[in-house]
């Protein structure tokens, strides 16, 4: 298996020997599971139809998953269109974003009230939706703050801010159906 | 550390039909392995944690692909290697390196403190993660994980002589490092 034939035997055979005391297992420092869990939940397994076919275990947040595809679809289309399209001056558009962050910050702590009574999984797969979409709200808003006046991009935050506060409301109709 | 549980080719039949739970015993007793192989290849923590998790979610993917013609051990860590390599020829075309995958400068993470290295002395673990790259994957892949010059050559995209050039150049830093 191992070839040290170019090397001194004795040089060899302390290589080897340093190689073999290597240990065989190191452990994660943290637990890999639960992010591994979540995404596998996201996605189709060859052969054996997806994850959701295992009775309920999954059903709990298959909705996160086409949620979030529905937001980056769907912000992906905005975005398109937008780029087309003409919409309104942004001369509204700081009080309708500081609009959007108040309706999602209550909505957050809503959510916040019930995730003591949601899956661990339920709970990472959202929390990466939400990272998902707050990204993609960020980046617009750098985008923005360049080209403030480029329609497109207000109307890609606007969208944004839309999808998010449009989750959160699906996620807390599901964590205060579920949760304590 | 407790010994990892017993690794069960009836966890993985039952993960093949789509048993979540099951993946998780199979990840289990499995991740150690992977780990200190992802950890060996990248020679960065959280790019190791980062391929651990892309390796099980790739296996959940394509479990339907292990036949039981080899180890399951063997399949996963071929896979892990997989990911590991394709990751890091898209990571190096991001961050325009060149190509000659030999050549490039030693790593410069430190793994002094805790980690693999201990107090400060440069143990064989430490050695090889300051290993240049190219060096670094051929000497774990052919000396720790087994692979024959021709496999890592045909995984890699790298000519089994550059291979060979890269392992004679591992081994000769790793002897320098035995011989401090």
């Amino acid at each position: 298996m191992s070839d040290f034939d170019e090397l001194d035997p004795r040089d060899a055979a302390r290589l080897r020997e340093a190689v073999q005391a290597l240990p065989r297992e190191v452990e994660p420092a943290q637990d890999l599971w639960p992010g591994i869990r979540a995404e596998i939940a996201l996605r189709p397994a060859q052969g054996h139809g997806g994850p959701g076919r295992g009775a309920g275990r999954w059903g709990g947040y298959r909705w996160l998953a086409a949620a979030a595809a529905l937001v980056l679809i769907t912000a992906t289309t905005t975005w398109t269109l937008a780029r087309r399209s003409d919409p309104a001056g942004g001369a509204t558009l700081g009080t309708e974003f500081a609009s959007y962050e108040r309706s999602a910050a209550d909505l957050e702590a809503s959510l916040q009230r019930h995730r003591a009574g949601l899956d661990p999984n339920t709970l990472a797969v959202l929390e990466r939706t939400l990272r998902t979409i707050d990204g993609a709200i960020a980046e617009a808003r750098v985008a923005l703050a360049e080209r403030p006046s480029d329609p497109a991009i207000q109307a890609f935050v606007a969208s944004a801010y839309r999808q998010k506060i449009d989750f959160l409301r699906r996620a807390n109709d599901v964590a205060s159906a579920i949760g304590p | 550390m407790p010994p990892a549980p017993s690794p069960s080719l009836a966890d993985v039949r039952a993960a093949q039909s789509g048993d979540a739970e099951a993946f998780g015993r199979v990840y289990r007793a499995h991740v150690g392995r992977v780990h200190a192989l992802a950890l060996r290849l990248t020679a960065d923590r959280a790019r190791a944690e980062e391929l651990v998790q892309d390796a099980f979610v790739r296996a959940w993917e394509k479990l339907e692909s292990f036949r039981g013609e080899s180890s399951f051990q063997t399949w996963l860590h071929r896979l892990t290697v997989n990911c590991f390599l394709v990751g890091d020829r898209s990571r190096r075309r991001r961050e325009g390196r060149v190509e000659m995958y030999d050549e490039l400068p030693e790593s410069p993470v430190d793994h002094d403190g805790e980690g693999l290295g201990r107090e400060g002395r440069m143990d064989l673990e430490a050695a090889i993660s300051r290993l240049a790259p190219g060096a670094r994957t051929a000497f774990v892949l052919h000396e720790i994980e087994g692979y024959s010059h021709e496999e890592i050559a045909a995984m890699s995209g790298v000519a089994a002589a550059t291979i060979r050039a890269q392992l004679f150049r591992a081994r000769k830093k790793l002897l320098e490092v035995l011989d401090r």
